[in-house]
């Protein structure tokens, strides 16, 4: 395919481009994109909008980026806002703003330090994330580490290693939780999910109605009606859980 | 439709021995067709059952041969859109089982000679088709043309195929799995194919030829 890739494509200022293969792709200023492309780099700092499928190696945004169609590419990364229509395939995904996806989202490495929103599923060996998100499917993956700064939501969780902890610098939303905890209210303001299930479970301030893994570790400010584990489960003293059960082999 | 068996997540995760992470790791590498997750109710929620026998015999081939392939070549074999190989179509008509005329036909609607494990799987069912149905020259081409769209459209090979005939026109419909359907008056089902199933086949006859 190399030798179909003829030159840059590049807007300073406003314009339009057509849709093919290109090398480099840069918008600075605004910009509109009118079919399929096919880059090895696109670059945003601006504000584009993109009509049709982007496939390339990177994928940088800073400013506002509107994808009409699917985003396929190595690594990916918004700092602004990003707003996908179809699904968003990365190697590597890492937002610093607010992005929302309406298809799934599927890399090996999403990191989120602002927030994420998808109505579909999220695939990833690992799931960082030190922001707010809303999963409304499934958040599925080997490792999941999230640091709450806000109201997180997430349908399901399924992976293998998942923890769940108020971010322990921001100091104002803790206190915030901690307050509201003393009137029962605190896993208001963690994370809400219906199903958590993976092989080790440790989660605080997390409001869900059925947690199971093998071990399990309840913290503080959950609320939670079902735990079933196969090992080990721990309940702290400040959380809520109406049932514990062992599954037994 | 007929009415399977269903395991819940939680008996099969037991039965099996496997752990979460194992399972939703499976699942992520499509190593266990979505379609198979099946959500119902029950008293604590929603809870995940999975077609007992399908899951079983799922489980136990991957638990088999995990030690001896990598995750990324399982999932090779299970899902075909992961194999970003192609094939030139001569060389692989013999294992599919190919009639030479038809070969070239495939090239003619295709313009090339390469051919995506995708685009292939619809070969291989096109050589079993008119095995099985001895296709008229029309009804081969026609089927080549949907082909051809469909694998554009295609991400994975959740799907399955149904050929029916009506008075003397073949008709080919793509479906989503699980699917209901019932046929009009007058239409005749000659052939059902699931492609996750046939896709596995497929890749066992070419790696036939990779290693012999």
């Amino acid at each position: 395919m190399e030798h179909m890739r003829t030159g840059d494509a590049k807007i300073s200022g406003s314009g339009t481009i057509a849709g093919g293969f290109y090398r480099d792709v840069s918008i600075s200023g605004s910009g509109k994109i009118d079919g399929d492309i096919n880059a090895l780099e696109v670059n945003v700092s601006g504000s584009a909008y993109f009509r049709g499928n982007v496939a390339s190696e990177s994928v940088q945004v800073s400013g506002s980026g509107k994808f009409g169609g699917h985003i396929d590419t190595g690594m990916c990364k918004f700092s602004g806002s990003g707003q996908v229509d179809g699904h968003l395939h990365a190697r590597s995904l890492s937002t610093s703003g607010s992005l929302s996806c309406r298809e799934g989202v599927r890399a090996e490495e999403v990191r989120i330090s602002g927030s994420l929103a998808t109505s579909g599923d999220v695939e990833a060996e690992t799931f960082r994330t030190s922001g707010g998100f809303r999963i409304e499917g499934l958040l599925n993956a080997s490792n999941i580490e999230v640091n709450m700064h806000g109201r997180c939501y997430v349908r399901e969780i399924g992976g293998d290693r998942v923890e769940v902890r108020i971010a322990p610098l921001n100091v104002f939303w803790q206190m915030i939780v901690r307050v509201l905890n003393l009137v029962g209210i605190g896993s208001k303001l963690g994370l809400k999910s219906e199903v958590i299930e993976a092989t080790d479970v440790k989660v605080e301030w997390t409001e869900s109605r059925v947690v199971r893994g093998q071990r399990v570790w309840i913290g503080p400010g959950c609320d939670i009606e079902l735990v079933e584990y196969t090992e080990t489960a721990y309940v702290d003293e400040n959380a809520r859980v109406r049932e514990v059960r062992q599954i037994s082999r | 439709m007929m009415q399977e068996e269903l395991i819940s997540k939680k008996d099969l995760l037991l039965e099996t021995g496997i752990s979460y992470g194992q399972l939703y790791r499976w699942k992520r590498q499509h190593l266990i067709p979505d379609s198979w997750f099946i959500k119902k109710s029950s008293f604590t929620g929603q809870e995940t059952f999975f077609p007992k026998e399908k899951i079983l015999a799922r489980i136990q081939a991957i638990l088999e041969m995990k030690d001896a392939h990598s995750l990324d070549e399982l999932a090779a074999m299970f899902t075909p859109t992961s194999v970003d190989r192609n094939f030139v179509l001569m060389d692989v008509s013999e294992a599919i089982g190919l009639r030479s005329s038809l070969v070239e036909v495939c090239i003619k609607v295709w313009e090339k000679y390469r051919f995506s494990f995708l685009e292939l799987l619809m070969i291989d069912l096109l050589a079993e088709l008119d095995a099985k149905l001895k296709l008229t020259e029309e009804e081969v081409e026609g089927w080549l043309l949907s082909a051809k769209r469909w694998t554009s459209e295609l991400s994975g090979a959740d799907r399955q195929i149904l050929v029916c005939r009506k008075k003397d026109v073949m008709l080919y419909f793509m479906l989503d799995v699980p699917a209901r359907f019932s046929l009009d008056q007058g239409s005749q089902l000659l052939a059902a194919y699931d492609l996750s199933e046939r896709s596995k086949d497929l890749q066992m006859k070419l790696q036939n030829i990779v290693e012999g």
